[in-house]
């Protein structure tokens, strides 16, 4: 029977020359979910796609923020990630404390090189079983970088690590004479895009499943101010999926994208989200608000054909846009 | 004949007598510098519209001793801030050698794609460089092992602004449009004062009457202060760079008040 002699230790070479514990390591980072990060000359964004173990439980996290300037994506063990977080946490905190300013992202990202490095060179070490995507903003400007546990480190312009990431990896060639110029949202679009290519058949971007972090650098000409590191779930991230749900349907012309019940004052309410988009971009959704009865929902459906917004139904319930002008809503109500 | 390392380089026994061995004392508790042997005098700096001033004379004293003359005691770093050290001046050489190593490290850490134009902007600057000093000024201090220096660091901050600051043997800091370590915070910083007593007032000085400024200083000081010399340091610090001169001669100089002075020298009265 065929037994591999020589993956019990990081220290022995195969006679191939090949070092199997830290390939296994890599093998770790392809398991955990997919993570995408892009630079510009002005943002760099993370943006991943977070798993529960079940459906009961909550999402594991993916992006952490390390300090006011940068921040990591992870793809493989979560808890070797803690790890790394932490002693990044602790540097960059450290350098804070002795410079007062915030520590290149460069010198941070080498520190966990040659960390790593040094369990793969060890008897009785492991390498650690995770990839990072490092994006951080500096005096330089934005970056991004690769981290793979053989303590590969490497500035990236886009990249994607964790399952199926080949295919937001072509995604991102595809697109990467864009990213440069691109503005704080444009890059956030095209990270998502990025991220939906690796999802399976029937899975979608969700506010539950989607996380996305943003870091903005200062100009010279000061035209954009340093923003800082930050994660954004849940609710938040709503917008930017909805925006890159919408564009495949932009040629059908308007539709209805979500429909929900709720109650209010012991009434169930049916609310419609629609997207029309003869209308001016900055008020292209429009949420209708009507009782839960047959003709609302077939309104939904009705909608999603393209019917016109003139429902007895629809009239009935009440219309309201949260960004609208009064004379859009008028018209639209008409 | 004793080959014994105490015994290098001492004059011999036999010739000059018994050597105090109190000097050399190899039992008892570790005992780290208890006061400045080799010492230099004042620094002064001041800040103007587009950066500092500063300057130091060349002397290293030993006590009362006009022991060196040639010694640089303002050292640049980076390229972009300029370190002017007061007091003992073997500390002075340890902390110039440990701020290369420094800057050694930073220039490895820059960007590699950075063009020429941008070098050096983006490692550390003047305020970094002085949070650091605090830091290790104030560390030896608490071993008990304090690095016997007052220190001025002149450049320019994150914004590109002047930035002017002090750090002594205990850490502790300080920072004013205008800034003298030693005899020159009584002698100098008055002067100084008459020119920069706010930011504002700063604000609107030229880099040439700055430098008259200090000249004047570095002139008072070399009057009255009696461990001073006439030939000094002075660097102007800009965003262009730094403008190092290091061995200036004091102009202008005007001894006619002497002959006033008494209770010295061969006078009778």
């Amino acid at each position: 029977m065929f037994r591999n002699n020589y993956d019990n230790d990081s220290v022995t070479f195969s006679p191939q020359g090949r070092i199997f514990q830290v390939e296994y390591a890599a093998e770790a980072v392809k398991q955990g979910s997919v993570v995408v990060g892009i630079a510009s000359k002005t943002h760099v964004v993370l943006v991943a796609i977070k798993r529960n173990a079940e459906e009961l439980s909550s999402y594991q996290k993916k992006l952490f923020s390390i300090d006011e300037h940068v921040g990591i994506a992870i793809a493989g063990l979560t808890s070797d990630a803690r790890v790394l977080s932490n002693f990044m946490k602790q540097q960059c905190l450290g350098h804070r404390l002795t410079y007062g300013r915030s520590m290149p992202v460069r010198s941070l990202v080498e520190m966990i090189g040659s960390k790593a490095q040094i369990n793969t060179q060890h008897y009785g070490k492991r390498p650690y079983g995770v990839g990072l995507l490092i994006a951080g903003v500096d005096e330089s400007g934005p970056h991004l970088f690769e981290f793979q546990p053989s303590g590969m480190t490497e500035e990236m312009v886009a990249f994607a690590i964790g399952a199926r990431s080949q295919m937001a990896r072509t995604y991102l060639e595809k697109n990467l004479d864009k990213f440069a110029d691109c503005g704080r949202e444009e890059l956030i679009a095209h990270g998502l895009k990025a991220l939906k290519e690796s999802l399976v058949q029937d899975k979608e971007l969700t506010v539950e499943n989607t996380s996305v972090a943003v870091a903005g650098a200062k100009t010279k000409d000061g035209s954009s101010k340093s923003e800082p590191f930050k994660v954004y779930d849940g609710q938040d991230v709503n917008a930017w999926i909805e925006n890159v749900a919408d564009e495949k349907e932009a040629a059908a012309g308007g539709r209805a994208l979500r429909v929900w019940t709720s109650t209010h004052r012991g009434m169930i309410m049916t609310t419609i989200l629609l997207r029309d988009l003869r209308l001016p971009s900055t008020s292209r959704n429009i949420y209708l608000v009507g009782r839960r009865e047959p003709p609302a929902i077939r309104l939904a459906g009705r909608l999603a054909g393209q019917a016109e917004p003139r429902d007895r139904a629809f009239r009935r319930g009440t219309l309201y846009n949260k960004n609208q002008t009064s004379s859009t809503k008028r018209q639209i109500a008409r | 004949m004793d080959h014994r390392p105490q015994a290098w380089g001492r004059p011999r026994d036999d010739i000059y007598g018994a050597y105090d061995h109190s000097y050399l004392n190899h039992s008892g508790p570790k005992t780290a510098t208890q006061s400045p042997v080799v010492t230099g005098t004042s620094v002064v700096a001041i800040k103007f519209n587009e950066g500092v001033v500063i300057a130091a004379d060349n002397l290293a004293s030993y006590g009362s001793l006009a022991r060196f003359t040639d010694v640089k005691r303002l050292r640049t770093f980076l390229g972009t801030s300029v370190v002017g050290f007061g007091g003992d001046v073997s500390d002075m050489q340890f902390l110039d050698r440990h701020l290369n190593e420094l800057a050694i490290d930073e220039a490895y850490d820059q960007e590699p794609t950075s063009d020429s134009a941008d070098a050096g902007k983006e490692g550390l600057n003047a305020a970094n460089l002085h949070k650091y000093l605090q830091k290790l000024m104030y560390k030896r201090r608490n071993d008990f092992d304090p690095l016997w220096n007052q220190i001025l660091i002149a450049g320019l901050d994150s914004d590109s602004k002047p930035f002017l600051a002090s750090v002594d043997l205990r850490g502790t800091t300080f920072t004013s449009p205008s800034l003298a370590t030693g005899f020159g915070a009584m002698l100098a910083q008055p002067i100084m004062r008459l020119h920069a007593a706010t930011e504002e007032d700063a604000a609107k000085l030229t880099r040439d009457q700055a430098v008259e400024v200090i000249k004047e200083c570095m002139k008072v000081l070399y009057y009255r202060d009696a461990r001073s010399l006439d030939r000094y340091s002075i660097a102007v610090v800009t965003k262009d760079g730094i403008d190092l001169k290091e061995d200036e001669q004091l102009e202008k100089q005007s001894w006619a008040f002497a002959e006033r002075i008494k209770g010295y020298g061969t006078q009778t009265v």
